[in-house]
């Protein structure tokens, strides 16, 4: 296996790393950087707790070579809040509206809010169920996840 | 895990003669979507020493109409084609199909000409292309050229594709605004699901109510993609009422058995081909 220089930016930030070229965009976020917010689930797309914004569009990170990082620009539940790493809005109305039980899809709930509300900042509930459609809770507290994200809507209006 | 090196071409040219020298021991890699789970399940053949990454090539990016025909360039992802309004206006059914595969982060990074290549029975995008009599541009170093889409699928899982060969474009004629068409999808749960079943009708019908023109096309249930003709030509030329679209839902369950034999699942598809193949055929030539 050979190695590969990336060259990308992550949460506002340039990173240079050179890697085994069989790794993945999870890999360099979890392992390199040691951005372990994003986690790793099923590994093969169909959970979405690997779930980050690549160039402004939300992808499983699980799913992309380590080598089409090259140039993009990542951002991870760590960088959502901005420099100041304060909470984004959807990060407090997932704590406030009780969002989070075992806490694993919540990283790649909230990239997906976040894809979302960008988009479409005045979502109805269906919307909101289409765009998280690709993320898994295995707690099942979806009612909650909803009513996290329609109250971060609200909140990010003002 | 298998163990690859990684190469991102930098033109299509370089990439079609890298395929030149090495063949079947480069695995193409654009989307990602399925080759990484075939590296995970180390289901990729063993001679594979090299993953050629195209993703980067604008040249193999967007869609566009060119001299009256829809082209869709091999690296341009689901989600840009699911949300072009050209694909939108022009063929409502693929833009149907293309936003019915898997969750938007695949759609993201995925592509339809992946959706093609991997030749998986559950292809949503195929279906569409089948009813659409799509074109497929093969390009390798020394020679372009032209693969209907029906005469590319070969069997299970194989292709037309040569070693040496890349998919560039897919390109189909508009249908016209005399089509009506629908795309059903059939899965375990509503989002994220492989296709149980993908069934698409294309149908045009003169003023008189008779059909000129149907096109029907099933995924997930024959050997490898395919139509079903005898429906096709059951009802052409024909004013079509109720009782003629139940003959045709079993015509079409018939030829599924026919064709691709009697497996465990036939017990609870063949009344769903059935039933399906109706209300599609109902939906799209407006028969009460």
């Amino acid at each position: 296996m050979g190695s590969i220089t990336v060259k990308f930016k992550v949460n506002g930030i340039d990173r240079h790393i050179t890697t085994d070229s069989g790794r993945r965009l999870l890999d360099l976020l979890r392992d390199d950087l040691g951005l372990t917010g994003t986690k790793e689930g099923c590994g093969i797309g169909e959970c979405g707790a690997c779930t980050v914004l690549m160039n402004g569009r939300k992808v499983n990170s699980c799913m992309v070579p380590a080598g089409q990082a090259e140039g993009a620009t990542v951002v991870t539940i760590e960088g959502l809040g901005g420099a100041d790493e304060k909470l984004h809005p959807i990060q407090q109305a997932f704590i406030d509206a009780g969002a989070v039980q075992c806490g694993f899809c919540t990283p790649g709930m909230i990239m997906s809010a976040a894809d979302l509300l960008e988009a479409n900042p005045d979502p109805s509930e269906d919307d909101i169920k289409e765009a998280v459609a690709g993320n898994i809770c295995r707690c099942g507290a979806y009612r909650q996840i909803i009513d996290a994200i329609l109250m971060a809507a609200e909140r990010m209006k003002v | 895990m298998q163990q690859f090196d990684y190469y991102r071409a930098g033109t299509l040219e370089e990439a079609l003669e890298i395929l030149k020298q090495e063949g079947e021991g480069v695995k193409l890699i654009c989307g990602g979507t399925d080759v990484l789970i075939d590296v995970r399940n180390n289901a990729l053949s063993e001679e594979v020493r090299l993953l050629l990454d195209i993703s980067g090539l604008e040249e193999l990016k967007g869609v566009e109409l060119r001299n009256g025909e829809m082209c869709i360039r091999a690296g341009t992802t689901l989600a840009a084609v699911a949300e072009d309004p050209l694909v939108r206006e022009k063929s409502l059914v693929l833009h149907t199909a293309a936003e019915a595969v898997g969750s938007q982060q695949i759609r993201n990074r995925g592509t339809v000409a992946g959706n093609i290549v991997t030749a998986a029975q559950c292809a949503d995008t195929v279906p569409a292309l089948l009813v659409l009599n799509a074109t497929l541009v093969l390009k390798s170093a020394t020679n372009s050229r032209r693969v209907p889409i029906n005469e590319f699928f070969t069997g299970p899982k194989t292709t037309a594709l040569k070693p040496d060969e890349v998919l560039t474009e897919i390109a189909f004629t508009p249908p016209g605004s005399k089509y009506r068409g629908v795309f059903e999808k059939l899965m375990r749960r509503e989002a994220v699901a492989k296709s149980r079943l993908g069934l698409c009708v294309l149908a045009a019908q003169n003023e008189a109510g008779e059909v000129e023109d149907l096109r029907i096309s099933i995924g997930s249930s024959l050997p490898s993609h395919g139509r079903f003709p005898t429906v096709e030509q059951m009802l052409k030329g024909i004013r079509v009422e109720a009782p003629m679209l139940r003959q045709a839902g079993i015509e079409a369950g018939e030829y599924m058995v026919r064709v691709g034999g009697t497996r465990w699942s036939t017990e609870y598809k063949l009344p769903v081909v059935q039933n399906l193949t109706e209300k599609c055929l109902r939906e799209v030539l407006e028969v009460q």
